[in-house]
């Protein structure tokens, strides 16, 4: 018997990779949505016995979908599949009814393993041999066309950096949480590729007003190279400082020395999340204070930087209960994008074995 | 190798490639002999492709008869010999480390160029260790433009 099955996420990487994770002859039909809502909805027509979700989405996120799961006693069993490994997401979610956690990116053994674990797969449901390569001739059709769709804007994947950014993302939001034990609150990285203009906008407000510090840190590697901004409002010092056990009168040199390390903290993070998924080495620089030594104008006016496009990831983490927010801006050169997004393709194969 | 070299190795290894400096072997016909990963993120030349190829064949943009002029020099008083960013802004042409928000586009650098004596104490190797300095450099040029304003 056919089982229905919806895999709800905004990011249509992350949807294709989840379909691919799925045993491999599993007779299920697939339905797609890229918010709760849409799931709420296919759940209502009968589509989904079984639901795939993601927590960090626009409309209705996971946990919303979760509610309303649970509120109305709706027909289907959940199995969170999320980049935020944070301890507390996990039992939030769990509170919530849903049945398992899985950590993105999504490994098949692992779905194979929890769907075994809960009966969902039986030996019956595994259909012969015949059937499967059908089914697979069928999702290789939406793999080229999506190949297709994700290439559409500048050449740039931006689909598939968002969700590799989410997995990176996860990581790090997980570590700060551990360091200063609080509960970080994930946002959706935003993938744009900017302007040299736009770009000179976030750096001039990092100069002109006085209570934004900024922290960035070179990276290069494989052929790839860049810069990670971590930018921090001031009004979090003192909160900041009393996370961190810093005692005493927080200092200018304190204040510079704790920015650091969390930015440290942010981008090793990061960028260790974003290179093992994508099989790549980066070294990195020594953080600087943006500001600090240089103006940031004189970085701005700068004529020599012939500035063309930039791949620019943003992530606005916040702490749940106190008033800290810092942005986490990755910034990729032109001359790294052909490369990655050979990466990318391969990352995307990779997964249909 | 009794198990505890191994385990030496292994850290002096990790050690060696995680070093934010550059550091290089070269024999006595300048092919490359060992190659760090300082040296394999900045160029985009692997360890395994640069082990062998004379650093000549892998940057051409390098002044052969004066850098061969430097190594003879350290050969034969057996001992180190320093090329600074002041002289020369760089040997190999890395890109800054920071090719974002920095002023200037390349990596200045630095260079102490050592003799490596065999067992035998022959000098058949040489080791090019390469400095980032482009902080410092970036800061000094600024420094003196600023000093040229207020003279002027």
């Amino acid at each position: 018997m056919t089982i229905p099955i919806i895999i709800c996420d905004d990011s249509s990487f992350a949807r294709k990779q989840m379909a691919r994770a799925l045993p491999a002859n599993w007779d299920v039909s697939i339905t797609y949505a890229e918010n709760g809502e849409r799931a709420i909805e296919a759940i209502r027509k009968g589509l989904g016995d079984i639901l795939f979700l993601d927590l960090n989405m626009p409309v209705l996120d996971g946990y919303g979908t979760l509610e309303i799961i649970q509120a109305e006693d709706l027909p289907t069993l959940t199995i969170v599949v999320s980049g935020d490994i944070q301890p507390e997401a996990h039992q939030r979610v769990s509170a919530l009814g849903a049945l398992d956690f899985i950590q993105k990116p999504t490994a098949k053994g692992k779905v194979l393993e929890i769907l075994t674990n809960y009966g969902v797969v039986r030996p019956e449901d595994i259909l012969q041999s015949q059937l499967l390569e059908d089914s697979a001739s069928d999702l290789q059709d939406t793999i080229s066309d999506d190949k297709l769709r994700l290439s559409d804007d500048n050449g740039v994947k931006l689909d598939a950096y968002q969700e590799v950014a989410n997995v990176a993302m996860g990581r790090a939001g997980d570590l700060l949480a551990r360091v200063l034990d609080v509960t970080v609150k994930l946002p959706i990285p935003k993938v744009n590729v900017l302007a040299s203009s736009e770009l000179h906008m976030i750096l001039k407000a990092t100069d002109e007003v006085s209570s934004i510090s900024a922290v960035c840190q070179g990276f290069i590697g494989s052929g790839i190279s860049g810069e990670a901004l971590v930018l921090f409002y001031d009004s979090a010092a003192k909160e900041l400082a009393g996370l961190m056990d810093y005692q005493g009168d927080v200092t200018d040199a304190i204040e510079r020395e704790m920015l650091i390390d969390l930015s440290n903290i942010l981008v090793g993070a990061f960028l260790k999340g974003f290179s093992e998924q994508l099989d790549l080495d980066f070294s990195q620089s020594h953080p600087e204070l943006l500001g600090l030594h240089r103006s940031v104008a004189e970085i701005i006016h700068s004529e020599q930087r012939k500035w063309q496009e930039i791949l620019a990831i943003e992530i606005n983490y916040s702490i749940e209960e106190y008033d800290i927010e810092c942005d986490l801006i990755i910034l990729i050169t032109q001359q790294s994008l052909p490369i990655l997004n050979n990466k990318l393709i391969y990352l995307l194969d990779e997964s249909i074995i | 190798m009794s198990k505890s070299d191994i385990g030496d190795f292994h850290w002096m290894l990790t050690m060696f490639n995680n070093i934010d400096v550059g550091m290089v072997v070269i024999d006595n016909n300048y092919a490359i002999q060992s190659w760090n990963g300082f040296m394999v993120h900045h160029s985009n030349i692997d360890a395994a492709d640069a082990k062998d190829k004379s650093l000549f064949d892998l940057f051409p943009s390098i002044d052969q008869k004066w850098l061969v002029r430097k190594i003879d020099t350290v050969k034969t008083i057996e001992n180190q010999a320093f090329i600074t960013w002041e002289q020369k802004p760089f040997l190999f042409p890395f890109e800054n480390y920071r090719p974002i928000t920095s002023t200037v586009e390349f990596m200045y650098q630095n260079i102490t160029i050592i003799p490596l004596p065999s067992l035998t104490g022959k000098i058949d190797k040489i080791s090019l260790i390469i400095y980032d300095v482009t902080d410092a450099a970036a800061n000094r040029i600024e420094l003196q433009k600023l000093r040229a304003q207020l003279t002027s």
